[in-house]
């Protein structure tokens, strides 16, 4: 090779070398074969978190078989389409993070967010204020001093309510710092524990926005995540019996059915663990089960609220108010010319209401808007209660952390050998429980625990 | 302009410019688009790990031992990775700084006994420079902005080896052109916040700090020779 020939080809050789890097990344390319899984594995729960798990499982290889006790798919998401000329969610209903698989998924679905120029609305000291008037008040942002200041407390593991003692938050406003706490949390102050939310604060990494679907429902988002997942459930298949044994597991319902695979994936709100509906064999440890007791679950409701027309402020997102209702959120603000408000209550707020039936949830939350707007009850048009503590197989609305929680759930999170692995929102390591990202993430967590370390069959 | 021709006049160098492909292979990094791509199940193209780059850069070349054909070569390099699919764009910048030995090892172990030009025919590089690393993630094109508390850092600065070899083949005027390899190291270098943001949670799969890894480069040098003081065309072994 004489050096004219040698310089041609180095020339030829440069652009190639310049050129190939576009060429393969417009291939596509599979995962590495450590993360494929042929084996057999059964979901209990067709919730977000066991069709996000089903969804990576078959995707991988798996035959999976997602078995639900209701009668219907997307345990806490759900929405309807009849009350008003837009869909409502009658359980999860924002995007929490905006950096969030979720948010990603929403997205690339095609959806859009709800972000337009609104503001909150606090009811104390017997009047309506917004936001910019509230932080005037001295009592307001001592409360929110507290509430700001839960990621960086230092005193024992108490509740929330303590904590606002301690803090000195004014009575005149505790009403409000309930709702931006304990309610938020699916509770209320009394039975909140602060190192839970002291350490949600401190591993919070997706955001800080709360974003509604502007144009679809969190189902259709689900589904989108999903599609293989849908397919794979059977509904009203109530399991009672998990055998996790060295050979496989076997999965018995109350009907007798039993389902046989290599894992499974226990994708249950954690009042199913906590109430023992599901039988273990072998038994769980002792501090598994302690660890479901510690994690508390409340009974949550949705009251929502049709009116012919808009009572509140018009760039009002939310209205914090003094009754039991803690907060109502303008559902149609952004997505509807109908007038549409939430009321949304947990913890001790939800079971007093409960007791008083739809009717007297309805009557209690005009009489309450009334008191924060004027002429609800005079607009009114129609009301709707969904009650999740009503849910035979949810019972509750989401997980919150309780006074001297430890790590129970690091060890509801925690596989048993390597058949039996738990997910769901409840069990989320990471900060984000109580939230569909956060019951996505630990199906995920959960299909790849399956993939690293069940033994094929 | 001026300045740098009176500085190359003083230090009586070459100096140099380069440019070529990067193919980067750290396990680490490539496992956490791996479970990116795991996580996207709606995605229908995956995301490929961060492998394929350019690099372009500069130097200066000094003659440090003329019997041995020692040279000293201060250089900068920038490359950049990127990959992506309909829905994220990830880059990832790199910025090396350093001082490179090149030597012929026939010179170095024998002396120089033979005439022609001093400039080295073929060299070997060795390189202990710092490495500054600056991940990028664009998703639904928009940047993912960081965290606020630590969006001052992204830059990850890193001591590691770099070991080249070329061939001087061909001049074309007074530019000596030189095809080069080289192996770089990548050892401890983090990508501050990186998976957390690329995977879009804090629960599986997260991994900033490579814990080993290699920048492999291919490209052409092109040295330039100066018309006065150019010890390049000067006979070796005189």
């Amino acid at each position: 090779m004489n050096r004219r020939h040698f310089l041609y080809q180095s020339t030829l050789g440069g652009i190639a070398l310049a050129a190939f890097p576009s060429l393969l990344t417009s291939c596509k390319k599979g995962l590495p074969d450590d993360l494929k899984f042929e084996g057999k594995v059964i979901i209990i729960g067709a919730g977000a978190a066991g069709l996000y798990a089903a969804q990576i499982l078959l995707q991988q290889g798996a035959e999976v078989i997602v078995l639900e006790a209701s009668d219907r798919i997307g345990g806490r998401i759900k929405s309807t389409h009849t009350f008003s000329d837009f869909p409502i969610e009658l359980g999860a209903e924002e995007v929490h993070g905006e950096k969030t698989i979720l948010h990603d998924a929403a997205l690339s679905s095609g959806a859009s967010f709800v972000d337009d120029e609104s503001m909150d609305y606090y009811y104390f000291n017997g009047s309506l204020k917004s936001e910019i008037d509230a932080t005037e008040n001295t009592l307001f942002n001592v409360m929110m001093e507290a509430v700001n200041g839960i990621g960086t407390y230092t005193g024992g593991d108490t509740t929330a309510l303590v904590y606002g003692d301690i803090s000195n938050v004014s009575d005149n406003v505790v009403h409000i710092f309930n709702a931006l706490i304990g309610n938020e949390h699916g509770t209320d102050n009394s039975r909140i524990g602060m190192y839970g939310l002291r350490t949600e604060d401190e591993r919070w990494t997706a955001g800080d926005q709360n974003l509604p679907l502007r144009n679809s429902t969190m189902e259709e988002v689900i589904q989108f995540m999903c599609p293989d997942a849908f397919g794979a459930v059977i509904v009203q298949q109530i399991v009672q019996t998990i055998e996790h044994k060295s050979g496989g597991v076997i999965v018995t319902t109350s009907g007798g059915t039993t389902y046989s695979g290599d894992a499974v994936i226990c994708a249950v709100p954690i009042t199913q663990l906590k109430n023992n509906s599901i039988q273990f064999v072998p038994a769980l440890s002792a501090a598994k089960t302690a660890a479901f007791q510690k994690i508390g679950m409340d009974r949550g409701m949705k009251i929502i609220l049709k009116f012919s027309e808009r009572i509140w402020p018009s760039d009002m997102s939310a209205v914090y108010g003094r009754g039991l209702i803690p907060i109502f959120w303008a559902t149609s603000f952004g997505r509807s010319d109908e007038f549409v408000l939430t009321g949304f209550v947990h913890g001790t707020n939800a079971e007093e209401l409960a007791a008083l039936g739809e009717q007297g949830i309805l009557e209690q939350a005009l009489d309450e808007l009334d008191v924060l707007f004027g002429e609800a009850s005079e607009t009114y048009l129609q009301g709707l209660v969904y009650d999740w503590g009503n849910e035979p197989f949810i019972q509750g609305a989401y997980s919150y952390p309780t006074p001297d929680m430890g790590n129970a759930i690091e060890v509801l999170a925690q596989p048993v050998g390597n058949r039996l692995f738990f997910a769901g929102e409840a069990s989320h390591t990471g900060g984000h429980t109580s939230t569909v990202h956060g019951a996505l993430e630990t199906g995920l967590r959960a299909a790849l625990e399956v993939i690293q370390n069940t033994p094929r069959s | 302009m001026a300045i740098f021709g009176w500085m190359m006049a003083k230090v009586n160098a070459q100096y140099y410019i380069s440019a070529g492909s990067s193919m980067l292979h750290v396990p680490d990094w490539d496992r956490v688009v791996h479970y990116y791509n795991l996580a996207r199940t709606w995605d229908e193209e995956d995301l490929l790990p961060l492998q394929y780059g350019y690099h372009a850069g500069g130097g200066m070349t000094f003659l440090l031992m003329e019997k041995r054909q020692v040279f000293f070569t201060p250089q900068i390099r920038y490359t950049r990775w990127s990959t992506r699919n309909p829905t994220t764009q990830l880059a990832l910048h790199h910025l090396t700084i350093g001082p490179e030995i090149r030597f012929n090892p026939r010179a170095l172990l024998f002396g120089v006994k033979s005439s022609g030009p001093l400039g080295p025919r073929w060299y070997i590089g060795i390189q202990s420079g710092l490495q500054l690393w600056m991940p990028r993630i664009y998703r639904h094109d928009e940047w993912i902005v960081y965290d606020e508390e630590t969006a001052y850092r992204p830059i990850s600065p890193r001591i590691d080896l770099k070991i080249s070899t070329g061939f001087h083949c061909y001049q074309i005027g007074r530019w000596i052109v030189t095809p080069e390899i080289s192996a770089q190291l990548v050892r401890g270098a983090e990508l501050y916040d990186w998976s957390e943001n690329l995977l879009g949670h804090n629960i599986i799969g997260m991994k900033n700090r490579a814990s080993s890894g290699w920048n492999f480069s291919a490209g052409l040098i092109f040295s330039h020779l100066k018309k006065s003081e150019n010890w390049w065309d000067r006979p070796r072994g005189t």
